[in-house]
């Protein structure tokens, strides 16, 4: 059993918040290894968020219930890469490095991570689309040290997609611009800084997060959130912070999905609700948090040890 | 305008036998604050397409069957007196519909019904832009119980509260015929962002209806145009049909119904007048504002 839940810090909606989480998280842990083999993906996503509450806990991270977790999480997850089939490889390289930190690295994952930045060190782009979508991996394996820094994408090219805005906004657009912002700033690890006649991309984003929270769209809402902090505009943070933290259940997981759940139950009878909704947006909300109420601190920055073995 | 001229049936509110046709008296209503609001702003009395409303509104006014109604409820109160509001912009001053309004209003028909925050500052708007006796709680004291005095978070606000806020807007600032004084300028910068969220919020959901009358309220807070405002407008002038009309929402459309039948072309005009008064109004204050006029002219006539 995970024991040592209870954060002694509860001075603030986000640490109380995180602490909630914490539990509910190492609850939903228990829960999947209890019942023995569980998919890769949600044993990721839980690691990832118990570490989240490490850092809003200000424990020293890895705390010792971490590590605990961790070295539990590499015997539960599968031993090789078919285990991993449909993992979101960015999601991957999280559980490869807090193992690694947590003491606990996973053979395989390690060597995903290892073998991921050698062919994209010796990858030569010939298709920008591609180019920024295996950005997010080169950021974080450089932050580790294993992977020459990546070109990211200037300002003038962000401002550049903003530029083709029509409303009412294509998702697809949408999302380069999303990635385009996130690759601009390298996912938080660096400033923005917009011309005075660019602010209005500020305008944008809050507007598209606004939306996107409005339709109850929680994990879209949020990467625009922090896409949003990332190209600092102060004052609007708070606003979502708190709608944010609203989502919280009293159990400690993040959104209200009643309808949600109903409509998956509905077309897979079998799937968990748990793991497919709650998991994946209560470390889309702890993150989003982690890094609204502390601006020096980052995942990207944060999360991958430099290693120049 | 000119679908509204040309469906001036369907906003007549002696076009059926009912006296009381409330869908018809709320469209009758909306049309006389759009006479308002356009000829203040632009001063044209003249346009063929402005005629017919201008008449009808007079001829309703000296009509027994249609007026009398108006002094005995005060719950009609707000309509006549946005029905002589535009009569008296319109036309000119009716010292008989003067006095008879002051005559209801001394007999309290300004209080006897309960009405939320923005009909009291509607009703507000109406008494000064007629310049009528100040009575009542003022514009700081309604502000005050409004929806403006604390500008929830734009996450949060649901379509009701959404049109609350924009007639706050629009009624404190006589639908942008008078500079938005009655706003600090800490509350103007306050609207600002949220307003620009709820621009884009509206696009996305495609609320034509209140994405019309937040754009309204830019123009009637005067707020700078900006690059989102600009491709919000083009996304409002898109929606306009090749009749001139706009439907209200993307959702809400009238695909079913035969404009060539009475039946249908009576649907099109009860779905679609008032996102189509909106854009009259909305397009009248921006030319005003702008001295440019949004590309709103298909179907003028």
């Amino acid at each position: 059993m995970v024991d040592s839940l209870t954060s002694p810090a509860m001075s603030s909606p986000t640490t109380t918040a995180a602490s909630l989480a914490r539990t509910w998280l190492a609850d939903v842990f228990e829960t999947m290894a209890r019942h023995g083999a569980p998919t890769a993906q949600p044993v990721c996503e839980a690691l990832l968020g118990l570490w989240l509450c490490d850092h809003l806990l200000e424990d020293r991270t890895p705390s010792p219930c971490f590590r605990e977790v961790a070295a539990r999480a590499r015997d539960l997850l599968p031993p090789g890469g078919d285990g991993f089939a449909g993992v979101p490889p960015t999601l991957q390289l999280f559980a490869s490095f807090l193992l690694t930190r947590a003491g606990a690295a996973h053979p395989y994952l390690d060597g995903y991570a290892r073998l991921t930045a050698e062919v994209l060190d010796g990858w030569t782009p010939d298709d920008p689309a591609e180019e920024r979508a295996l950005l997010e991996k080169q950021v974080l394996l450089h932050a580790a040290g294993l992977s020459r820094a990546p070109r990211l994408v200037t300002r003038a090219e962000v401002i550049a997609v903003a530029e083709r805005l029509a409303l009412p906004a294509d998702p697809a657009w949408v999302a380069d611009l999303v990635l385009d912002v996130e690759a601009a700033t390298g996912w938080g690890t660096r400033s923005l800084s917009l011309l005075p006649g660019e602010a209005w991309l500020v305008g944008l984003l809050r507007g598209l997060a606004t939306d996107a929270f409005r339709q109850y769209d929680i994990a879209g809402g949020c990467r625009l959130f922090r896409a949003l902090i990332h190209v600092d505009c102060p004052g609007t943070v708070d606003e979502f912070r708190d709608y944010v933290l609203l989502q919280q259940r009293l159990e400690g997981a993040f959104g209200f999905f009643g309808p949600e759940e109903a409509a998956l139950r509905a077309r897979a009878p079998e799937a968990d609700t748990t793991l497919a909704l709650s998991l994946p947006v209560t470390v889309q909300c702890l993150w989003s948090l982690a890094e609204a109420v502390d601006p020096a601190w980052r995942l990207f920055r944060e999360l991958p040890q430099r290693r120049d073995d | 305008m000119g679908w509204v001229a040309r469906n001036l049936n369907e906003f007549d509110p002696l076009a059926t036998d009912r006296r009381f046709d409330i869908p018809r008296m709320k469209r009758f209503t909306e049309m006389a604050l759009m006479l308002s609001v356009y000829v203040g702003a632009t001063g044209d009395t003249s346009r063929p397409a402005i005629r017919g409303p201008i008449e009808l509104l007079a001829a309703s006014l000296e009509e027994p069957r249609f007026f009398d109604w108006a002094m005995r409820s005060p719950a009609a109160m707000l309509q006549h007196l946005h029905l002589y509001t535009a009569y008296r912009t319109a036309v000119g001053e009716s010292p008989a519909q003067r006095t008879l309004i002051l005559r209801a209003l001394d007999n309290g028909f300004d209080r006897f019904v309960e009405r939320p925050p923005y009909r009291l500052l509607e009703f507000r708007m109406c008494m000064e832009w007629l310049e009528l006796p100040d009575r009542g709680p003022s514009w700081c004291e309604l502000l005050d119980r409004s929806t403006a005095a604390s500008l929830p978070a734009a996450l949060h606000l649901r379509v009701d509260d959404l049109y609350a806020l924009t007639h706050v807007v629009m009624f404190a600032t006589r639908i942008g015929l008078e500079p938005p004084d009655r706003f600090t300028p800490e509350q103007i910068a306050r609207f600002e962002p949220l307003l620009s969220d709820l621009i884009i919020a509206m696009c996305q959901e495609g609320h034509w209806d209140l994405l019309g009358e937040l754009l309204m309220c830019w123009d009637c807070l005067h707020l700078p145009s900006t690059p989102i405002v600009r491709r919000a407008w083009a996304a409002f002038v898109r929606m306009q049909a090749a009749d001139g009309s706009l439907p209200p929402t993307s959702a809400r459309d009238d695909h079913d119904a035969d404009p060539a039948t009475d039946e249908g072309r009576k649907q099109r005009v009860a779905l679609r007048y008032h996102t189509t008064l909106v854009a009259i109004i909305a397009g009248s204050i921006r030319q005003r504002r702008l001295g440019q006029v949004p590309d709103l002219v298909k179907g003028a006539a």
